[in-house]
């Protein structure tokens, strides 16, 4: 009930076209009519989903049965790693030993060996486990993002890359954030273990697939303006992100778009042989009639759904401070960069005298949006 | 493919199992030996991070003997020394068998070289 406006009368500070100007030329349009025709060949769309009684036998079903079922497809969608991991991965020193939780294929597993680290895939799936270490030929352990069984201070990194969005309360959540946390070493000196977490989005840039989030919602998908959080500081810092520059403060870029539906059973249509790309640039690769189109079943292809929760702007933030803080880790303020982060802890010792409860800490080194996730990239010591 | 470095770091996570919960004791194992080349590099920034007479016991119960029961001066490791330990650490895998807790007794299966930490809700400590 608070949204005064609607339509596509929204222009943000960082929209290409002045307001004045009604060139229309150059622009493809954005707007899809809602739903024309109720065709059969529709791609199913994402459905809100409530709150979960049992989250955990709700997840089984929605998250890991689907991914057994769906492993040897979704793997060949998702052999690509992601540049942005891949340069993360490479801002590591060499001969480090780190996990990924919620590995999936394992398809970081090659990255890692590239920059010189060891790197233990943890996955729920046993499906998608057999892909990693058959395919991309890693260390995997059968777990959940919840695990707790690694021993303190044994890794020096830990990602977790798109998996953490499957877990459909706060609590089970940070409760995986801590289990990322957990394992990796403290140190009392730089350099210090890092973790980065990326998730998917709410906020989701016009050209996404996904339509999902702010996309689910026609009249918001012209106006959704990619939003920007602060980046302390930060190795991976925007190269490959050009789009969620520089200005900071845009607190209020984001319109507060009517009811929010970060809860969400994505649809995932099966089909064994890889589907051709269905919409967008598919005639560049029709011509050379590859074996796929020629296999395709005429079978109704199968539709899973799995569960994902949308992290809204400042969410996962939140989430890592947050699950920091229930495990007693002091939080670095915002604007504590590298180069002063040693004087500040030197400060932080005088004060502490002693105390050995509180020696934790942690440091967020950036925070942002790309490609329609959010990502986090945090540092964890001992004073 | 559990490796040593990986059994090392992995301890019994059942609700309340805090007593001798690692390491956890191999059974009925299949032993595959996969020569790496070897990154002396790496095991000397593991090195700290080893629980060294975990290690030590799990390799013997393995059949190797290769290792001093008492780990050596960090400092005084000879190439020779860490040739043994790269190959323990990272060229024995374990294919098939189990990994068991000797405090609470529960059972982590090796399948295809991938042990199941997995554990049913009710067993699950958070």
């Amino acid at each position: 009930m608070t949204q005064p406006e609607a339509g596509p009368s929204t222009i943000t500070s960082n929209s290409p076209i002045p307001p004045s100007s009604k060139s229309k030329k150059t622009k493809e349009k954005p707007i899809k009519t809602p739903e024309p025709r109720p065709e059969p060949k529709q791609k199913p769309k994402p459905v809100p989903v409530g709150p979960f009684e049992r989250p955990d036998e709700e997840e089984e079903k929605n998250v890991h049965e689907v991914y057994e079922a769906i492993a040897g497809h979704f793997s060949q969608t998702r052999h690509k790693p992601w540049p942005f991991i891949q340069k993360f991965l490479h801002s590591l020193p060499p001969n480090s030993i780190g996990l990924d939780s919620g590995a999936g294929n394992g398809k970081y597993l090659p990255s890692s060996r590239e920059a010189n680290l060891e790197m233990i895939a943890l996955d729920r799936s046993s499906g998608l486990l057999e892909i990693a270490r058959n395919e991309n030929g890693g260390e995997c352990v059968r777990g959940d993002l919840g695990f707790r069984g690694w021993r303190d201070g044994v890794f020096d990194f830990a990602i977790s890359i798109a998996a953490i969005h499957h877990l459909s309360t706060p609590e089970r959540r940070r409760q995986a954030v801590k289990s990322l946390m957990r394992p990796l070493k403290l140190s009392t000196k730089s350099t210090y273990s890092k973790f980065m977490i990326y998730v998917w989005a709410y906020e989701q840039g016009t050209l996404s697939k996904r339509r999902m989030g702010t996309l689910t919602n026609a009249s918001a998908a012209e106006s959704t303006s990619i939003p920007k959080e602060t980046h302390p500081a930060t190795s991976v810092e925007s190269s490959l992100n050009q789009d969620i520059t520089t200005d900071k403060e845009d607190e209020n870029e984001v319109k507060e778009i009517e009811e929010k539906i970060q809860d969400l059973l994505v649809p995932w249509v099966y089909s064994k042989p890889p589907p051709p790309k269905a919409d967008i640039g598919s005639d560049s690769n029709q011509n050379n009639g590859s074996i796929e189109s020629e296999i395709k079943e005429k079978e109704e292809p199968k539709v899973y759904h799995r569960y994902y929760h949308l992290f809204v702007k400042g969410e996962l933030r939140e989430m890592v401070i947050q699950s920091a803080k229930e495990d007693n880790y002091q939080i670095i303020p915002d604007g504590i960069e590298s180069e002063i982060l040693e004087n500040h802890l030197n400060d932080l010792r005088q004060n502490q005298q002693g105390e050995k409860e509180n020696d934790k800490w942690i440091r967020v080194r950036g925070v942002g949006w790309e490609a329609d996730n959010w990502w986090i990239e945090c540092e964890v010591g001992k004073l | 493919m559990v490796r040593l470095i990986t059994h090392n770091m992995l301890a019994c996570h059942v609700k309340n199992c805090t007593k001798d919960n690692f390491p956890l004791s191999f059974s009925e194992v299949e032993l595959v030996i996969r020569p790496t080349e070897e990154n002396l590099d790496f095991l000397k920034r593991f090195l700290p991070k080893l629980d060294w007479s975990a290690l030590v016991h799990t390799a013997r119960s393995l059949g190797d003997e290769s290792l001093p029961e008492e780990m050596p001066e960090i400092s005084s490791w000879t190439e020779e020394q860490l040739k043994a330990l790269h190959h323990v650490l990272m060229e024995i895998h374990v294919e098939e068998g189990n990994m068991i807790c000797k405090g609470c007794g529960h059972v982590y299966p090796i399948s295809n070289g991938i042990p199941n930490m997995l554990l049913a809700e009710h067993e699950v400590g958070r």
